[in-house]
Parts: C-alpha cells; sequence; structure tokens
C-alpha cells in the first residue's frame, strides 16, 4: 500500500490532462506488475522494481511537461516577436537599473559603490528607475495584450489597461512624493498608493484571465506571479526617498548606549550586520520605546526589499520573454528523439 | 524520408499486431517476446501509448473488464499502424540482410 501511495504521488506531478487520462491506466498496471514481482521475488527485487517504476515515472513527467509545453499552437507574427523582445529588453534595463540602484545604497558588497556614488546618488539614478519603469508599462501593454489578443483574449485588454494606468499614475506619485517627511494624509501618498494598487489588482486580474480561459498559458503563469510578486514588494521602494541618514547616527548611538547592542560604527555597518542582529535591534528599540530608529531600520530593510523584489521582477520579464516561444504547428515525433526527425507513415 | 520508430513504439506495435491489450497486456507482451530484456515501465508505456494515439498509429476501444474483473483500456492497432509496423519491420530485415552480405550474420538455409 504504501509503494502505490509513493508511486500515486510521482503520478501527481503529470500534466492534468495527461493525468486526468492516463493515471488510473497506469496505476492499475504498476498494481499489476508489482504484484507479479511480489509473487515471485525476494524484498530485495521489490524495492528495485519500485524505485525503477518511480524512476519510469519521473522520467515520463519531464517527458510529457515539455511536450505540454511545446503543444502551445500559434502562428509566430511580429506582434509575437515584438512582446517577446521587449520582455527580456525591459526585465535587463529593469535588471541593471535596479542594480545600479542598489549600489547606490550604503551596502557592503558593492565595491563599486562609492565611484558611482556621485554619479547616481540623487538624480540620475532616479531618472533611470523612472525610465525602467516607463519601459515596463509599454511592454504590460505590448507583451501582454499583443500576444494575449492572438490567443483570443480580447478581455486582456481592460486588466493591460489597468496595469498601465496603475503605474502611470504610481510614477506621477512617485515624481512627486515628498522628499523626507512621511505623510500617509498627503495627495501624492494616495495618488501614489492608488496606482499602485492598480496596477497589482490589474496584474492579479490579468493572471486570473490568462489561468482561467488558456490553458497553453499555464507556462506563462509562473513568470507573471513572479512578477506579481515582485512588484508587490517593490512597494516598499517609495521609500527611498524617506532615507534620513542624517538623524541614523545619532538614533544608532541612542540604541549602542541604552540597549547594549554591539556598536555600529556608522550606517553602512549597521546593513552589513546579520539580519537577526537587525531584528534584535528593532526589537530592543521598539521595546526601549525607541521608536524613530525602529522605524529608520525598518525603512532601510524596505529598501533592501523593495530592491531585492524589483530584480525579482526583471528575472520574471526576461523569463517571461525566453519563453514566449509559439511553434507553427506541433510534430509529433515517434522517432528517435536525439534525431528530431518526424515520422511519415 | 521514413525514420526509424523507437524500440518502445515498435514493440508496442508489435504487441498488438496479433490482438487487442490493455496497458499491462502489452507491457506482458513486450516482456515475454524479448525474454525479459525489455520491461517498459508504466509511466514510458503510457506516454508512447499517448503519442501512438495521437499520431492514429493505434486506436482506444471502449473499456471493459479484464479477466481480474478491473475495467480497463484497450488498444489495437490502426491501419496506419499496420503500415507503420510493416515498415519498420522491412527496414530492419533489409539491415538483417545488409548484416549478412557482410558476412557479420551466417546465410539463411535456402539463400546459399
Amino acid at each position: 500500500v504504501k509503494h502505490e501511495q509513493l508511486y500515486q504521488l510521482c503520478l501527481r506531478l503529470y500534466p492534468r490532462d495527461f493525468q486526468e487520462k492516463y493515471s488510473r491506466e497506469i496505476l492499475l498496471t504498476f498494481r499489476n506488475a508489482l504484484l507479479d514481482t511480489r509473487s515471485r521475488g525476494t524484498r530485495f527485487s521489490i524495492f528495485r522494481f519500485v524505485v525503477l517504476a518511480i524512476f519510469d515515472v519521473l522520467k515520463s513527467v519531464v517527458e510529457q511537461r515539455l511536450l505540454a509545453g511545446r503543444k502551445v499552437k500559434m502562428s509566430v507574427n511580429r506582434w509575437n516577436w515584438i512582446a517577446r523582445g521587449l520582455c527580456v529588453l525591459t526585465g535587463m534595463v529593469l535588471l541593471s537599473g535596479s542594480l545600479l540602484m542598489w549600489s547606490v545604497i550604503e551596502t557592503r558588497g558593492w565595491a563599486w559603490a562609492n565611484e558611482l556614488e556621485g554619479i547616481l546618488r540623487t538624480e540620475p539614478s532616479m531618472v533611470l528607475f523612472l525610465g525602467c519603469m516607463v519601459l515596463l508599462n509599454l511592454t504590460s501593454v505590448l507583451a501582454l495584450t499583443g500576444f494575449l489578443r492572438r490567443l483570443g483574449l480580447h478581455s486582456a485588454w481592460l486588466p493591460s489597461i489597468m496595469a498601465w494606468l496603475g503605474f502611470m499614475v504610481s510614477i506621477w506619485g512617485l515624481a512627486t512624493f515628498p522628499g523626507d517627511v512621511v505623510e500617509p494624509p498627503s495627495v501624492p501618498w494616495m495618488i501614489f498608493w492608488t496606482g499602485l494598487l492598480l496596477g497589482f489588482l490589474a496584474w492579479a486580474l490579468l493572471g486570473l484571465v490568462i489561468r482561467q480561459q488558456v490553458k497553453v498559458c499555464q507556462r506563462f503563469l509562473i513568470p507573471l506571479l513572479v512578477g506579481l510578486l515582485g512588484m508587490s514588494g517593490f512597494s516598499a521602494f517609495p521609500l527611498v526617498k524617506l532615507n534620513n541618514l542624517g538623524s541614523t547616527g545619532s538614533a544608532l548611538d541612542c540604541i549602542v548606549q541604552h540597549a547594549n547592542l554591539p556598536v555600529f560604527e556608522d550606517d553602512t555597518r549597521l546593513f552589513s550586520q546579520p539580519v537577526g542582529t537587525l531584528f534584535r535591534c528593532i526589537a530592543e528599540a521598539e521595546s526601549k520605546n525607541y521608536q524613530q530608529t525602529a522605524q529608520i531600520i525598518n525603512l532601510k530593510r524596505a529598501q533592501f526589499f523593495g530592491l531585492q523584489c524589483l530584480i525579482l521582477t526583471s528575472f520574471a520579464m526576461i523569463w517571461l520573454g525566453i519563453t514566449l516561444k509559439f511553434q507553427e504547428e506541433e510534430v509529433l515525433s515517434l522517432s528517435n528523439p536525439s534525431s528530431q526527425m518526424p515520422i511519415k507513415s | 524520408m521514413i525514420e526509424p520508430l523507437t524500440p518502445a513504439v515498435f514493440h508496442i506495435l508489435l504487441a498488438l499486431a496479433d490482438q487487442e491489450r490493455h496497458g499491462y497486456g502489452i507491457m506482458q507482451d513486450v516482456f515475454a517476446r524479448t525474454n525479459g530484456q525489455i520491461k517498459l515501465g508504466a509511466g514510458t508505456l503510457y506516454g508512447t501509448i499517448k503519442r501512438l494515439l495521437e499520431a492514429g498509429l493505434i486506436e482506444e476501444l471502449p473499456e471493459r473488464e479484464d479477466e481480474d474483473n478491473e475495467r480497463r483500456r484497450y488498444y489495437q492497432l490502426s491501419t496506419k499502424g499496420k503500415i507503420a509496423a510493416r515498415t519498420e519491420a522491412e527496414r530492419l530485415e533489409n539491415l538483417v540482410c545488409v548484416a549478412r552480405s557482410k558476412k557479420l550474420l551466417p546465410q539463411l538455409e535456402g539463400s546459399r
């Protein structure tokens, strides 16, 4: 029974269509073969049989998954190639942009941060960032609506336009964000978060549209979800604008003096501390009512989190671009896989 | 151009050449016919069956009970499948003839 359960678990790895049609038959066949082996074999031969059977299923799972991926039938047209190229391009620009942004935040590990500091510390980096965001918006419209429309997904227009509007509004809000003061009820604050919320909603809706309407798009779902996840985390990014290094030193002094934590020479050292230490720092600060310190540390962590999520989004975009492979038609090959030649009988 | 069939495909076609069988029946037939040298795994078997069905080389019959009172799906060779199996058998025969002419295999009694 245990062998069967284990085998059944493996069968769940098959693509759903295959699973629905063949998993019962495969299980029956396995059961018959197992009974056969049991009737004339030793414990070792049973064990060997089960291991080989599971290995066989796993190999077959990979094959079926690859085949399912190849069955995306779609005529290749210019729009698809543009969408694909833009996805990769956006991902790469976003990635390089976010890495540059990362480098200008004082972290350990980016040795060239100091050299670039003068160039990228302030406005240019923000311009670069905004440029990336604009490109991302354009891509979200072109790449998503473009190829989804080819699949007959006209309803994808709505979430894509929502995404585009959402991001544009977010950028506007970000551009007008107050430099060093957090004022939650302020108009830019409201604009930014409304826009971002709209964008997230749109991405989620888009995911649902794809999931429900097009089975072949399942392979795009993962990068889209990763992108959504990344963009959600990226919401922490505007907090970069709230960075106030001047007050960090004195706040840290307080921690060092009152909370008896390791000495931080400056905020650069602070963020090269292990995450656990930071958490302890925050907890100590909060427990001793050093709210300001805790906030600053949280802001710093948010910056890192935001940038990491942006990098995640970049990879998702590149991934999405790479996986956009549409074939004119599926060629079923029964011949030796290595030969890649179809049989004609 | 006709490409050789994979051993798994050819063995399944051979198993279905004389009678319709279910998956396990095919597996047993291949095992017995090859003296235990080829034992198809259930995953490989049904993956290949799926491809053969899609290519129209075999046909699926309505489910029915086997000797163990289990409802099972049976498969039979289609006309296209028979042609494919015959073509592959002829290809292999030609190869054997070449091997004989090169004296890699002994000549047959009648052909001397």
